[in-house]
This record gives C-alpha cells, sequence and structure tokens, in this order.
C-alpha cells in the first residue's frame, strides 16, 4: 500500500491521539487484574493476552501515524539558536 | 560437558567463523564504496541509506544481546511479567513520533551528523553542547560495556575452556573483528553488516518460537507446570503493585531514554528521504511483536521445563535451552548454528552502532570545538578511527576485570543505569523541537540538576526497592527548571 500525500500535521499529535494512546496503555498495563487471577487463553494468561492486544493497537495505531499523519509540509518557523 | 555449553562440531564452527569472516569483507567494500574523506559519509554513509537498509539497521540497533540473553533471563526470573518489554519497545517507537518528522527535516536542511548538531543549532550553548555530549557518550558507553560482557557470556557458552579465559576470548576476538569493519568501512559497514545480522535476527527469533514450542511443549502445559508449582506460580500471575510501579516506570525511562539513543538519532539523519523515514519507523511499530515477546515465551518455557537458574545464571536459559534443541536432531543442530549467529549478530550489530556513534561525538562534538577548532575533516576522521580502538581497549579490559568479580551484574542492571541519563536530554530535544519559547539557559540548568539528581539518587535501594527509576526524579526536576526557567526568562527578558 502507498502512503497518501501527508496532510499537514491534520491528526499528529493531536490531543485526541494522546487520549488514544493514553486509553490503550491504560488497558494494557495490567494494574487492575485480581491478584489470583489464573484464567489461561490459548495457553497465555489471559492479563498477558489483554496486554498484547492492546501492543498490536498501539503498534498500529503508530505505524498509521507514521504512514498517513507525516507532517511533511508544517512550516518550521523560527527554530535557530537562542544563545541566551 | 557442563549444562549450557553448545557442542559445535567443525562444520558449525565453520559455519560461524565464515559469517564472522563475511562482517570483514562487507567493511571492505564499504570502503571501496567511500565517495569522500569526511565525517559525513563515515558517519552517515553520506547522501543517505533506502528503507531496506533503514529498517535492517534499526532494528539490528534496537535489539540487542540483551534481547535475546537479558531479556529472556528476565522473563525466567519473574514471568509473564515481563510483559512489561513489549510495552516499553513500543513505547520507544510513539516517542519517535513526537520528534523525529522535524528532526528529520532539519538534519537534511542543516545537515546534521551528531545528536549535538541538533542541540547546537536549536539553542547555540557551548555549555549545552558539552553536557549532553558527555552524558551520551557515558550511557554508550554503558551500553556497549554491555554487549561486550554480552559477547563474552554468549562465547562461553561456545567453548569448554576455562569460563574465565573464554570469556576474555569472546570479548577480544568479537570486538576486533567489529572494529575492522568499522575502522574500514564506517557507517556504511554498519549498516550493511546490520542488514546481515538483522535478517539473521529476523529468521532467528522466528525459529527460536517454533523450536522451543516443538522441544519442549506448549505454552499451555508450561502454564499449568508454572501453576503447579507454589514457588513458581507468580510467574503466571497478574504482577503485584511492586510490578505495576516497575511496568511504568520501565515505560517512561526506556519509552523516552531509547528513543534518544544518538545512534537512533543518526539513523533518523541517516534517512535518505522522510517516505523511507515513516516506511521505516511504520515498520519498527511492529517489531517488538516479533521479538521482544519471542524473547519472553522462551524465558517462561525455561522457567516452566528448566526451573533452578539463580541471579545472573539465568540469563544463560536461552544457551541452555538451545542445547537441549541441539541435542535432538541433526536439524537441531544446524538450526542452533543459525540461532547462535544470531545471537552473536545481535550483540555486534548493537555494539558497532553504539561505537560508531560514541567515536562521532568524542571526535565532532568534544574534539574538534574544545581541542583543536582547526583540524580537517580528514584528520577528524582518522581520529574518530583511532578514538574506537581506544573506547573499545578499555572497554573490554572493565568487562574482563568486571567478569573476573565474584559478584556478577546481571545484564539487565547493566543495562538499566543508562536510561537514568539519557532521559535527562527529553526536555532539550523531545520540548525545544517543538516549542519556540524554551531557552538555552533554562534547559542547559535543567539537564544539568536533572542528571545530578538522577546519578545521586541512584545508589539508593529504597527507590530500586520502590520500584521507580532515579531518572524520572531527575527529569521531574529538569521539566520544572527548563519550562519554568524558560516562561520566567521570557517574561523578564523577551526573546527579540
Amino acid at each position: 500500500m502507498q502512503p497518501e500525500t501527508p496532510k499537514s500535521d491534520q491528526g499528529y499529535l493531536s490531543g485526541r491521539v494522546w487520549l488514544g494512546y493514553l486509553v490503550l496503555f491504560a488497558v494494557g498495563v495490567p494494574w487492575y487484574w485480581p491478584k489470583d487471577d489464573v484464567r489461561l487463553v490459548l495457553g497465555f494468561p489471559l492479563w498477558a493476552f489483554v496486554t498484547f492486544l492492546s501492543c498490536v493497537v498501539i503498534a498500529s495505531l503508530t505505524a498509521w501515524l507514521f504512514l498517513f499523519r507525516w507532517p511533511e509540509d508544517e512550516a518550521d518557523g523560527d527554530e535557530g539558536a537562542d544563545t541566551r | 560437558m557442563s549444562e549450557g555449553i553448545l557442542p559445535f562440531g567443525p562444520g558449525g564452527l565453520a559455519f560461524i567463523g565464515f559469517y564472522l569472516c563475511s562482517l570483514i569483507a562487507v567493511g571492505w567494500i564499504g570502503l571501496k564504496a567511500r565517495k569522500e574523506n569526511t565525517l559525513k559519509d563515515f558517519y552517515l554513509g553520506g547522501s543517505g541509506v533506502g528503507f531496506f537498509v533503514l529498517v535492517l539497521t534499526l532494528y539490528a540497533t534496537q535489539y540487542s544481546g540483551n534481547t535475546m540473553l537479558g531479556f529472556s533471563g528476565k522473563a525466567y526470573r519473574i514471568g509473564y511479567s515481563w510483559m512489561t518489554s513489549v510495552h516499553f519497545m513500543m513505547a520507544i517507537v510513539v516517542v519517535f513520533l513526537t520528534y523525529a518528522p522535524k528532526l528529520h527535516r532539519l538534519a537534511k536542511r542543516y545537515d546534521f551528523i551528531t545528536p549535538t548538531d541538533f542541540l547546537n543549532h536549536r539553542f547555540g550553548s557551548r555549555a549545552m553542547n558539552l553536557l549532553a555530549s558527555l552524558i551520551m557518550v557515558a550511557a554508550l558507553s554503558n551500553y556497549l560495556l554491555a554487549q561486550l560482557t554480552a559477547m563474552g557470556r554468549a562465547f562461553q557458552g561456545l567453548t569448554d575452556l576455562d569460563p574465565v579465559k573464554a570469556f576474555a576470548w569472546g570479548v577480544l576476538l568479537l570486538a576486533a573483528i567489529m572494529l575492522l569493519y568499522e575502522t574500514l568501512g564506517g557507517f556504511r559497514a554498519v549498516a550493511w553488516t546490520d542488514v546481515i545480522q538483522g535478517s539473521v535476527l529476523m529468521v532467528g527469533f522466528g525459529i527460536l518460537l517454533v523450536l522451543v514450542f516443538a522441544k519442549f511443549g506448549s505454552p499451555q502445559e508450561a502454564a499449568m507446570r508454572l501453576l503447579a508449582d507454589e514457588n513458581s506460580r507468580a510467574k503466571i500471575l497478574p504482577p503485584d503493585s511492586l510490578q505495576i510501579r516497575q511496568w511504568l516506570s520501565f515505560i517512561g525511562i526506556l519509552g523516552i531514554g531509547a528513543a534518544l539513543y544518538p545512534h537512533a538519532i543518526q539513523r533518523i539523519y541517516a534517512a535518505r528521504s522522510s517516505i523511507v523515514l515513516r516506511r521505516g519507523l511504520a515498520a519498527m511499530a511492529f517489531m517488538p511483536l516479533g521479538t521482544t515477546l519471542i524473547a519472553l515465551l522462551v524465558g517462561v518455557m525455561g522457567a516452566a521445563y528448566i526451573p533452578g537458574l539463580e541471579g545472573a545464571q539465568a540469563d544463560r536459559i536461552l544457551t541452555v535451552m538451545l542445547r537441549e534443541v541441539q541435542l535432538g536432531s541433526v536439524f537441531g543442530y544446524w538450526l542452533v548454528v543459525v540461532l547462535f549467529s544470531a545471537i552473536l549478530a545481535a550483540m555486534m550489530s548493537t555494539a558497532d552502532s553504539a561505537l560508531l556513534s560514541i567515536s562521532s561525538m568524542v571526535t565532532k562534538d568534544i574534539y574538534l570545538p574544545f581541542m583543536k577548532p582547526e583540524a580537517t575533516e580528514a584528520q577528524l576522521t582518522k581520529l574518530g578511527k583511532i578514538f574506537s580502538w581506544l573506547i573499545v581497549a578499555v572497554l573490554a579490559g572493565i568487562a574482563i576485570k568486571l567478569d573476573g568479580l565474584k559478584t556478577k551484574l546481571t545484564l539487565i542492571e547493566l543495562l538499566n543505569m543508562k536510561f537514568d541519563m539519557l532521559v535527562q536530554l527529553g526536555p532539550a530535544f523531545l520540548i525545544g523541537i517543538h516549542w519556540k519559547a524554551m531557552r538555552a539557559g533554562p534547559t542547559f540548568a535543567g539537564m544539568f540538576v536533572g542528571l545530578v539528581v538522577a546519578l545521586s539518587l541512584y545508589p539508593l535501594a529504597t527507590l530500586k526497592n520502590y520500584g521507580v527509576h532515579p531518572g524520572h526524579f531527575g527529569l521531574l526536576a529538569n521539566l520544572v527548571i527548563a519550562i519554568g526557567g524558560s516562561l520566567a526568562l521570557n517574561r523578564l527578558r523577551p526573546k527579540s
């Protein structure tokens, strides 16, 4: 699949993107599971499987942002030396 | 023959020898491909690399001997709670998202070679340049030391020589080969050998998972075994509150720290175009699923089927498991030969990138501006090569000396310290690249105070026992000073 022409910084680093990451990491970090949870899915602990799924979604979102929301024509402005 | 020794015959050893010699040949080809005797050509490969080379060099650089030996060892010790590693490797790519697009554009426009070139462009502070360079050189030296240690340990698994001698020979032999191809071909040699090493590594990880399940049993059986034993039950259960704190701490410290690896930043510079870079980083987003996760599963399977390795010994679980596979069949033997080459590849590809980066910073950011501003590009390139040999000589000596000590550091312990230092560069890079009002003085002060806080707190066992990296406290102080100071300064003395 060819990446389409990037559209300035629309959607890139926006509040919605960061909220998405926050939710995905909050679901992925297993802080909310009962201490003695021994349920297994396909031989893996259920909590670890959920963490794995969150990682798949994080990877997909990140790849999508790189491919389709890369801020190619963002104005750079003044990044020159601040000598003070 | 002791457990953990891989009994390779002449055929297997010849394969590994051929593989190592091929790296030197690539170095020679890199030398022939040289277009000019300049720093940019030597340290970034001239006009840059394409998608295929970029992905494999990023991959081979990011996934090291620590990933294969250290991560499987850690999973062996704590079980599925080491899913942390998949999360923090993801976090690294997410942090790239925040600054790589703009940094790449600036690097192409202003011909950056080292990470400090960006800081100099953005802040123009010699004090900050020096401090940032010293932080990066120190952090990468720590990393290189960990890779050299891993090389020694891998070599121990290859021979039935006395372990102390085997370690020393392993460090010296593999470091010499690495230095040779790097001196010959610079970045081209490193990136092209990364293509070989990255490919071997990817194939190796894939084979490894299939082999381990085929030889030992399914994840289901492993889980039942671990649950059946009171001592290993915790390896299946959700992490406790301490482990959750460690998990969050690792995401923060590694996500930011490893995204600011100088050699990773230089690969952002080296991408031929923004299309190459964005495709490369998109591919990198999925790598933790095929690499870190496999190292984790290997460690968990090891804990279930080969219990009993303690402390630093657990880092040898992969070697011990490979030995079991190898003795099973001729097919298993040859697969393990390839896998062992992959392990060597993982270490050498990370070490060579770190070394090249250290050499570029010592030469361009420290020697040139502070010692000999009139040096020519050819003199600097030659000096960079000499520095590489000196740095490796010193670090190899330290690795061998440390191995002789009775208390052995685990690979994870060696890995950790550098991130507490590297995260202190976060405000200058990650905020400085976007926030135009950020000022040089407060940013330098924040970096300095953050470093002092992180290093002062490092020896405190209390923090470690609480599960939080000291680098976070340094980063907090750093942020307050850099942001608060910039805001205050802008009020008192607005920029013209």
